[in-house]
C-alpha cells in the first residue's frame, strides 16, 4: 500500500538524527539520569518529530544494540521498524533486548521481565524508555494540561546518588504498581534496570537504578 | 600536514564556536558506544564498565580514555578547559585540547567559569565548580586493587560481592608498619558505600571535592578499556579507620610564591637556596595574583 | 623550549611537530615512495599490518615511513586512522582451505599430503651480511628487476604455475585426524566471535577472543611470552610439532545488500599455522594429540607459531596459571609501549605527594631513623 509505505518511509527520514542532534539528547539524558527526578527537555525539534519516548534510542541506539518498541502509537506507524531502519539496531523482545521502549502502557510484570544484568556484569542490566501522558515536578497540585485534569496519576519520591536530600516527582500515565516493580527490580543492585520518563510534552526525567522510589501519593481517575 | 597546518591562529574564541579544522577522530558508533558506556557509569556509580576502547592521536596511558568521553559528551556549544597536573599549558594538555576543538568545533578556555567540560589529568582545579560542569578525569590505572590482587576474575569478583577485605587488610598493614596510611595519590574511596575506585592520581587534597559535588565526574580508562562516574551528590568517601584521620598533602608554612596562597594545593620548586611553592593549578594562581595586583 | 611546566605549550608544541615533520621529509636523500616500501620492506609493511589490525600494504607504507621505521608507532597510525572509519558490514566467514599458498611446510611429516612448497623464505639462507656498494646493488636490481618483467609478460596468458590442488593442498589435520590421532574439539554450533574491538576481553572469554587478541599484538611480546614460558622461570608451556606452516591468499567474502549472495570484495594474505601438541596430562586423552592455531596478516611466521603454540597452551592451561591473562592483557604493542612511555609525561604532583608521604613516615617514627641498616 503506497499510503502505508510513504508514511513509513517519512517516519524513517525524520527518525534519523544527525550528529549534533544525537549529541544534545546524550546530554540531556546523561543529565536527567546524573540527577533523578530534575526535569530536563528534550530538544523541541527533534521531539515534535517522533514520539517523544523513542528520542533517546534514536540519538544512542546502532547495529550494535538490540531494541525493543513495545505498544501502539497513535500515529499508527510501526515504530519498531521504523527504529530498525533508522538506526540499524537489531530487534529483539523486551525480555532480552538491551534497550526498550514503552510508548503506552505498561505491567509490573513487564519490569520483572527485563533483563537486568548481574553482579559481575551490570552494564548488561536493560535501559527503559517509558512513556507517560505527563510529568510534573513536585506533589502535583500544580494546574495540570487542561487536556485531562482529572487523569490519574502518581507521585512518586527519589532519593540516592544525584538526588541531594530528596526530590518528587508526579507522573500521569505510569500506574504505582509498575513503580513498585522496578523498585523490586532494582532491589537486585548492581543489577537492574535504568528508566527514563518521557512525557508527550518532551519532558523527561531520569530514574538510574540506584534511585530508590517510594509511591507517596496516587489518584484514580476522576479524582481530585 | 601538521595540526598547526589546519588550525586557526590560537586566539580567544568568539562563543559562536572555531570552525571544525580537523575530521572527527571517532565515527559516529563508537561515539553513541561510548555515550551508552558513560550511562551505565552514572547508573551504577564507581563500577568500572568494559567499552571498546579506541585507539586515539594520544597514545595509550597519554590520555586517550578521557580523550574518549570528552569527545564523546562535548557539542560545539561547549567551552573545554584542559589541564595536567593542574596546568593549562603543559604539552601533553595543549595537545588534547587542540585535538578537541579542532575536530569538534568546541570553544577552549583555561577558567572554569567559562567552561562546561574539564578534562584534567591529575588535579581538580581549585574553583567552586558548577552543577552544570562535567569533569573528565583521565586514568592509568582504574583498578584500585590492584595492589592486592592480581588475578583479574578475583579482581571482577571482589567488586561484584563487594569483598574489599583485602583492601582493608592493607592499609591497617600499612598502617602498623609505616604509623601512618602511605596511599599518596590516587587514594582509594567507596563510592556511594559500595565500590572502590581508584581517584586516578588525583591528590589526596582533591579527594574531598568528589564527595557530595554539584558536578558530575567521569573517569576514562583507555587503555584498560574501562569508564566510571561518580555522579553529583554522591558519597565519596576515602578509606580509612575511625581512629586514623584521612591526611591531605599539606607542609606546613608553605605558601605560593606567586600569589601567597596556602589554601591551594602547592609543588615544589627545589633550587640551590632552598624549595619554593607554587600553585599547581597554574591557572587560578594567575587569576589570583592579577586580582591582588588591582588591590 | 621547555616541557612540563611549558609555557607557551602551543607554541612548544608546534615548534616540535614542524621540527619532526621538517626533518622526516628533508634530508638529502631521494624521497622514499609508497610502492618501495611495500616493494623493499614488505616484512616490515606485514607486521604493521598485522599489528595495526588494517589490511592495506600502501597505508601500512606511509605510516611506517611517517613514523620514521618504528613499528609500533606506524601500528598507533594505523588503528587510530581505523578509529575513524564506520564500520560497514561483517565479512562472512572463509574456510581455511581457501587458503591459496605461496608457500607451505609440514615439519611433521616428510612426505605430507600436497606439497612442501618451500617459497620465499630465508630460513635456510646463509645470515651473511651482503657488503655490495650502493651503485652495484642498484645496477644488479635493475637487471633482474627487467628480467622478471620480461618473464611475466611471456608467461601471461598461459596457465599460473602449479595445479589449483597443489596450491590448496589438503590440511595434514585431515590426515591425522584420519588416523584418529586428534583429539576432537570441533563445535555444531557456531557461535559469535569475541570482537576485541567493542568488547575488552578478559580471563574467561571464549577462544576467539585469544585469537583475535594474538593477531594483533605485537610480534616481539608474543615470541617473548612464549620464549619465557619454555625456558624461563615460568615454564608453562611445551614446544609443539609445527603441522603446518602457510603464507598465502585468502579471500574476503561480504553478503551483498541486494542479491544476498557472498561476493568476494578482496583478499588477504595472510600466514597460517597448525600445531601439534602432545598430550601428556593425567586428565587429558593421553593417546592422541591436539592443535594449536595461529593466523595473522602478512607474512610473519614467528608470530603465528608462537600464536599456535600460546593458543592449544592456554586451552590446555584452563585458566590454573596466569598465562592466559599475560596473553590477553599484556601483548598488545600499542597498550606496552603506550603505558610504558607515559613516564616521560609530567608526575609532579604525584612526587610531591610521594614525598609528602615520605616526611609523614619519618614524622611517625623518628626513633627508628637512628637504628643500623
Amino acid at each position: 500500500m503506497t499510503t502505508v509505505s510513504h508514511d513509513l518511509a517519512a517516519a524513517i527520514v525524520a527518525a534519523r538524527l544527525d550528529p549534533n542532534e544525537s549529541q544534545v539528547v546524550f546530554r540531556r539524558l546523561l543529565d536527567a539520569l546524573a540527577r533523578p527526578g530534575r526535569m530536563v527537555w528534550l530538544p523541541a525539534d527533534v521531539a515534535r518529530r517522533v514520539p517523544p519516548a523513542l528520542v533517546p534510542i534514536l540519538a544512542l541506539c546502532d547495529l550494535e544494540v538490540t531494541c525493543c518498541v513495545a505498544g501502539d502509537h497513535p500515529t499508527g506507524v510501526d515504530w519498531a521498524e521504523v527504529v530498525a531502519v533508522a538506526t540499524g539496531a537489531r530487534r529483539g523482545e523486551a525480555h532480552e533486548a538491551a534497550w526498550v521502549v514503552v510508548l503506552s502502557s505498561s505491567s509490573p510484570h513487564d519490569v520483572a521481565q527485563l533483563r537486568r544484568g548481574t553482579a559481575l556484569a551490570p552494564e548488561q542490566g536493560t535501559r527503559l524508555v517509558h512513556a507517560c501522558r505527563q510529568l510534573h515536578v513536585g506533589d502535583g497540585e500544580q494546574p495540570w494540561s487542561s487536556d485531562d485534569p482529572l487523569e490519574a496519576h502518581v507521585t512518586i519520591e527519589l532519593r540516592g546518588p544525584g538526588v541531594p536530600d530528596r526530590r518528587r516527582i508526579t507522573v500521569a500515565g505510569i500506574k504505582a504498581d509498575v513503580f513498585e516493580a522496578l523498585s523490586q527490580v532494582n532491589e537486585s543492585f548492581p543489577a537492574g534496570v535504568d528508566t527514563w520518563l518521557v512525557a508527550d510534552s518532551g519532558a523527561l526525567i531520569g530514574l538510574p537504578r540506584t534511585t530508590q522510589i517510594t509511591v507517596t501519593a496516587q489518584t484514580r481517575r476522576g479524582a481530585h | 600536514m601538521t595540526l598547526a597546518d589546519v588550525l586557526p591562529e590560537a586566539s580567544p574564541t568568539p562563543s559562536g564556536g572555531v570552525p571544525t579544522s580537523l575530521p572527527p577522530l571517532l565515527d559516529e558508533h563508537a561515539k553513541r558506544e561510548i555515550r551508552r558506556t558513560i550511562l551505565t557509569a552514572v547508573a551504577v556509580p564507581g563500577y568500572q564498565v568494559p567499552f571498546g576502547s579506541r585507539e586515539m592521536p594520544v597514545a595509550r596511558g597519554w590520555g586517550s580514555g578521557g580523550l574518549q568521553v570528552t569527545l564523546a559528551v562535548v557539542g560545539s556549544g561547549d567551552t573545554v578547559k584542559v589541564i595536567d597536573q593542574g596546568d593549562d599549558a603543559g604539552v601533553n594538555a595543549v595537545n588534547l585540547r587542540r585535538l578537541i576543538t579542532a575536530s569538534t568545533g568546541a570553544n577552549e578556555s583555561t577558567v572554569p567559569e567559562e567552561s562546561t567540560i574539564i578534562q584534567s589529568r591529575h588535579r581538580i582545579p581549585e574553583d567552586e565548580l558548577r552543577s552544570d560542569h562535567i569533569v573528565v578525569l583521565q586514568v592509568p590505572v582504574p583498578e584500585p586493587l590492584r595492589g592486592v590482587e592480581r588475578d583479574q576474575r578475583e579482581l571482577a569478583r571482589m567488586h561484584a560481592e563487594a569483598d574489599y577485605a583485602k583492601m582493608w587488610v592493607s592499609l591497617y598493614e600499612d598502617k602498623v608498619r609505616n604509623g601512618v596510611i602511605t596511599q599518596t595519590t590516587g587514594y582509594p574511596c567507596l563510592v556511594d558505600g559500595r565500590y572502590v575506585i581508584a581517584t586516578t592520581p588525583i591528590p589526596r587534597w582533591d579527594i574531598p571535592r568528589l564527595h557530595q559535588a554539584p558536578f558530575l565526574t567521569l573517569f576514562g580508562a583507555g587503555r584498560e578499556k574501562r569508564i566510571y562516574a561518580v555522579p553529583p551528590h554522591t558519597d565519596v568517601e576515602p578509606l580509612t579507620f575511625t581512629d586514623v584521620p584521612f591526611e591531605v598533602e599539606r607542609t606546613p608554612g608553605a605558601t605560593c610564591a606567586t600569589c601567597g596562597s596556602d589554601r591551594s594545593f602547592l609543588v615544589e620548586v627545589p633550587a640551590a637556596t632552598g624549595s619554593r611553592w607554587v600553585c599547581s593549578d597554574s591557572d587560578w594562581c594567575r587569576r589570583r595574583q592579577k586580582a591582588q595586583g588591582h588591590d | 623550549m621547555g616541557y612540563a611546566a611549558a609555557r607557551g605549550g602551543l607554541d612548544a608544541i608546534t615548534a616540535a611537530e614542524q621540527l619532526v615533520r621538517t626533518l622526516r621529509l628533508a634530508a638529502p636523500s631521494d624521497w622514499l615512495d609508497g610502492d618501495q616500501i611495500v616493494e623493499r620492506l614488505r616484512l616490515a609493511v606485514d607486521r604493521v599490518m598485522g599489528e595495526g589490525g588494517i589490511w592495506d600494504e600502501q597505508l601500512a607504507a606511509m605510516a611506517l615511513r611517517q613514523a620514521e621505521g618504528d613499528l609500533i608507532e606506524a601500528a598507533h597510525l594505523l588503528r587510530s586512522y581505523r578509529s575513524t572509519l564506520p564500520r560497514l558490514a561483517y565479512s562472512e566467514p572463509v574456510e581455511a582451505d581457501d587458503l591459496t599458498v605461496l608457500r607451505r611446510i609440514v615439519p611433521a611429516f616428510r612426505n605430507p599430503p600436497g606439497p612442501q612448497l618451500l617459497g620465499r623464505t630465508s630460513d635456510y639462507t646463509g645470515r651473511l651480511l651482503e657488503l655490495i656498494d650502493d651503485d652495484r646493488a642498484r645496477e644488479e636490481a635493475d637487471k633482474l628487476t627487467a628480467a622478471r618483467r620480461e618473464r611475466v609478460r611471456a608467461a601471461a596468458g598461459s596457465a599460473p604455475a602449479g595445479t589449483r590442488d597443489e596450491r590448496r593442498p589438503q590440511r595434514l589435520m585431515t590426515l591425522l585426524r584420519d588416523m584418529d590421532l586428534l583429539v576432537d574439539r570441533r563445535r555444531d554450533d557456531d557461535p559469535e566471535p569475541f570482537d576485541i574491538t567493542r568488547v575488552p576481553a578478559r580471563p574467561g572469554a571464549p577462544r576467539s577472543a585469544r585469537l583475535a587478541t594474538m593477531a594483533r599484538a605485537e610480534t616481539g611480546a608474543l615470541v617473548n611470552l612464549w620464549y619465557r614460558n619454555i625456558l624461563g622461570p615460568d615454564g608453562y608451556l611445551h614446544e609443539i610439532t609445527l603441522g603446518e606452516v602457510r603464507h598465502g591468499w585468502l579471500p574476503v567474502p561480504v553478503v551483498h545488500p541486494h542479491t544476498g549472495h557472498p561476493v568476494e570484495v578482496g583478499r588477504v594474505r595472510v600466514t597460517e599455522v597448525e600445531a601439534i601438541e602432545d598430550l601428556d596430562g593425567l586428565e587429558e586423552d593421553r593417546t592422541r594429540f591436539d592443535v594449536g592455531y595461529g593466523l595473522c596478516f602478512g607474512h610473519n611466521e614467528r608470530k603465528a607459531i608462537a600464536m599456535a603454540n600460546l593458543d592449544i597452551a592456554c586451552d590446555r592451561d584452563a585458566g590454573r596459571s596466569a598465562l592466559e591473562q599475560s596473553v590477553l592483557l599484556t601483548t598488545d604493542g600499542l597498550d606496552a609501549a603506550g603505558f610504558l612511555e607515559h613516564l616521560k609525561l609530567p608526575h609532579y604532583v604525584t612526587f610531591r605527594s610521594m614525598v609528602e608521604r615520605k616526611m609523614a613516615v619519618r614524622a611517625a617514627r623518628p626513633a627508628l631513623q637512628e637504628e643500623p641498616s
